[in-house]
């Protein structure tokens, strides 16, 4: 189930109803199977899946914490917990990765391509609650936290539907306790339903009015078939619009999953804060995806030595998350391609700090100015959009074609005479694209400057608070892109 | 205890008048975006005083441009309504039948019934909006659109979801009232003229679809078990696939299986008329009578009406 999908308009409500009327002691348990439900209307037998990761992590902690002060025997079941966690997500993500990458060698040096892909079908969320039950493992092992004892509050744990599918990747030391003290959720409490609502609104927004409206002019230019007929400035359009949509599906996926935690009066971690308006590689990603980034920093990169052991190995660690990051986000070489650039990005910016800081100097050039931070957004901005002409691309060769066509075309002019409106959006829709990212950058804006907005929005009066639900609804009704689209000459009247 | 809950009756009651605005908003953008033409009928239907009407006529847009049930309220103090809506296939009209009844129960249901000779449940999933829209929700409809709809259901119970796209379009007829009138009728004055009615006076005849035959069937025992006359007419037209080159083969199709209906009728005791066979009586106007090739205009229809009406095929 989506949460932009007709069915989650009848199950969120129906959820939250029963989970306010039942006795709070029960609460829990109505969670965990309103999550089984979620994800079942997916795939009823992927939800073996879930549970086989939900079993072994379980027991594995059990076990952990049984072992006590025996560390070998602690990492050993750790390892082996991580092994069959990581097991189910190499060969549900992978397989088919590493049997295509093997075959085209193959085919290259022998002619042939002997191994077979399977016919496996990718099971929604895999990403995120193998890495969520991993932490807890670690955590575990670590000493950071207690294994918990209730096998059902474990599961709901792994399986909360608000961030089943999508993140953000949770610690257990945060969220078991929420939920384990969910009967403790007072139902009475207008201003946090009216905060939860409101962050739901802006990330049906989000994902509806923006960034499914960009998707059908990015999907137009992108297209394999198509896409070489573009050039220049369409690409640059093309790849603009990419960034705004991936951040507005991915953010606005996660403001709905935080608001309607929210609801339930459970505080899930923030995952986007601003990402574009980063100064530097480093700084976005401490906005973009930001529970994967401490997850990659707490578990990878932490363990294999951060910046204790030397420069040269701090930037080796560095490589290899980034690089790992761009495989946990698709299994495909553009995907390890797109790490690696953010990699690279993040390494050269960190080099040459010291340097860049000493030309300032010897030039006078101040950098604290709005101006000087304006063109360090931008250029963080630019090179952030060209690596993601490497993710959305279909394959690297289709991604250097478009930078390179992007780079030596120049035609200005389709700017201004309407091509832009040929690439599936409409005069009007562009507009309405543009306003709306306008209100998006705005709203950005205000929340880089730590404005609480949510809080705000609940000390405003009813009259006000009231206006902004039926109006963001209506407006979002109207222009969210979604159902069949309407095409008059199909209602010709008269028609038999 | 107490100001608890008097905040918990204060919320409850702050919340449900929040539905109601919110609902009325979003009623209210439904009427503005929908097609006009669809759901005006179902909804005026609707609008009605129960029990209000001795007549209901369904069947496609060839009965509504047939019959003008202002005109039997004016002239022959006739009490009716038009429930025939665009491209509305037999299985539709059955379930129009039940409507009907279900909501006026009328003395007479006269059905139209030159689909009986199109093998079709629907037209296109955007053509059966036409009857769907605006038909009050209840298990009538669900069970029409669990028979009927095989594409995106969802959006015959919420139309506008696929109707909000109309935002780029929208212009000041939106925002008015249907321009169908309270009995549901409506009339057309543009002229097509030089509408020749070829009179095929064949004798043979063919059955009507299995499927078809099943849903007269239905419609037929309905109005039985409700104590429901049922009138089945035949409205003469010219062609219904303009251009097609197999056209007098088509119509001499038709009009054996419009014979088998004739016998249907016999077989099961209702009334029925062919007025194809009574195409010089009705004194249509070859030149002035037509909207097109298959529907009469304004005028067609107000002479169609009163012979109807005259010859006793429409009574009270």
């Amino acid at each position: 189930m989506l949460f932009n999908s007709f069915s989650f308009l009848i199950f969120f409500p129906v959820v939250i109803a029963v989970f306010f009327i039942i006795p709070r002691k029960t609460r829990y348990i109505w969670l965990l199977a309103a999550s089984y439900y979620f994800y079942m209307c997916w795939n009823v037998k992927y939800v073996l899946l879930l549970l086989g990761t939900t079993a072994v992590t379980y027991l594995g902690a059990l076990f952990i914490e049984r072992a006590k002060e025996r560390t070998v025997l602690k990492k050993l079941i750790t390892a082996l917990s991580a092994i069959a966690v990581l097991s189910l997500l190499g060969y549900f993500k992978y397989a088919n990765f590493a049997i295509d990458s093997l075959n085209r060698v193959f085919l290259e040096l022998r002619g042939v391509t002997p191994f077979k892909a399977s016919d496996v079908l990718l099971p929604m969320g895999i990403s995120f609650y193998v890495f969520q039950a991993l932490g807890y493992v670690i955590d575990v092992y670590r000493e950071d936290i207690k294994a918990e004892k209730n096998p059902l509050r474990y599961a709901l744990f792994i399986s909360f539907f608000p961030q089943l599918v999508a993140g953000p990747i949770e610690r257990a030391g945060k969220l078991m306790g929420q939920l384990n003290r969910i009967h403790e959720v007072d139902l009475w409490d207008a201003d946090r339903i009216q905060r939860g609502a409101l962050t739901m609104l802006y990330g049906f927004f989000m994902k509806m009015v923006i960034a499914d409206r960009a998707s059908v002019f990015v999907n137009t230019v992108f297209d394999p078939e198509m896409y070489s007929t573009y050039g220049g400035f369409m690409y640059a359009v093309a790849a603009v619009l990419f960034s705004i949509q991936i951040y507005c599906d991915f953010a606005g996926y996660t403001y709905i999953a935080i608001g309607s935690a929210g609801v339930m009066g459970v505080e899930i971690m923030d995952n986007f804060h601003t990402p574009y308006l980063a100064l530097n590689i480093r700084d976005f990603w401490d906005r973009w995806h930001i529970s994967l980034s401490k997850w990659f920093r707490d578990y990878l990169y932490f363990p294999l030595g951060g910046s204790r052991k030397g420069r040269v190995r701090k930037y080796i660690n560095i490589f290899v998350v980034f690089l790992l990051s761009g495989l946990w986000h698709g299994a495909a070489w553009h995907f390890v391609l797109w790490g690696a650039l953010h990699g690279i990005m993040r390494i050269a910016g960190e080099a040459t700090g010291a340097v860049r800081q000493k030309i300032y100097s010897a030039l006078r050039f101040k950098t604290e100015t709005f101006a000087t931070r304006l063109w360090q957004r931008a250029c963080t901005f630019v090179m952030v959009t060209l690596a993601w002409i490497v993710f959305r691309a279909e394959s690297i060769g289709q991604a250097v074609s478009i930078i390179k066509g992007m780079l030596t075309t120049y035609n200005p002019w389709v700017l201004f005479d309407g091509s832009l409106y040929t690439c599936g959006l409409d005069e009007k829709d562009f507009h309405v694209l543009i306003y709306a990212i306008l209100f998006m950058i705005l709203i950005d804006v205000l929340l880089y400057g730590k404005k609480k907005l949510t809080e705000a929005f609940a000390a405003q009066n009813l009259w006000f608070k009231w206006l902004v639900f039926i109006a963001g609804i209506c407006f979002i009704a109207v222009f969210g892109v979604y159902g069949p689209d309407f095409q008059a000459s199909q209602f010709i009247y008269f028609q038999f | 205890m107490f100001d608890k809950i008097k905040k918990v009756f204060r919320i409850i009651i702050l919340f449900l008048i929040f539905l109601c605005i919110l609902w009325m908003a979003l009623v209210r953008m439904n009427r503005v975006f929908s097609v006009k033409a669809a759901g005006a009928v179902q909804e005026r239907f609707c609008d009605m005083k129960k029990d209000s009407c001795d007549i209901v006529f369904v069947g496609n847009s060839h009965q509504f441009c047939s019959i003008d049930p202002m005109l039997l309220y004016e002239e022959f103090g006739i009490e009716s309504f038009m429930l025939a809506t665009s491209a509305q296939t037999v299985p539709m009209s059955y379930y129009a039948v039940m409507e009907a009844v279900e909501m006026q129960h009328p003395e007479t249901v006269i059905f139209e019934v030159s689909y009986c000779a199109n093998d079709f449940r629907t037209v296109t999933n955007e053509m059966s909006h036409y009857f769907f829209d605006g038909m009050p929700l209840g298990h009538i409809k669900k069970a029409a659109i669990e028979d009927l709809i095989e594409d995106e259901p969802f959006y015959f119970y919420i139309p506008f979801g696929m109707y909000h796209t109309r935002w780029k379009e929208l212009g000041e007829s939106d925002f008015g009232d249907y321009d169908v009138n309270e009995r549901g009728g409506v009339f057309f004055t543009e002229v097509t003229p030089n509408v020749e009615i070829p009179v095929i006076d064949i004798s043979e005849k063919e059955p009507m679809p299995e499927e078809m035959e099943k849903y007269m069937d239905m419609m037929a025992e309905y109005c039985r078990e409700n104590n429901v006359n049922l009138i089945l007419y035949t409205a003469p037209f010219n062609t219904l696939y303009d251009g097609d080159e197999n056209l007098d083969e088509d119509l001499k199709r038709r009009q054996r299986i419009f014979n088998y209906v004739g016998e249907y009728a016999d077989r099961n005791g209702l009334e029925y008329h062919n007025l194809f066979y009574e195409i010089d009586a009705l004194g249509i106007d070859n030149e002035t009578d037509w909207l097109d090739r298959q529907h009469f205009n304004a005028n067609g229809q107000r002479k169609f009406t009163e012979y109807m009406a005259n010859r006793g095929y429409i009574r009270k």
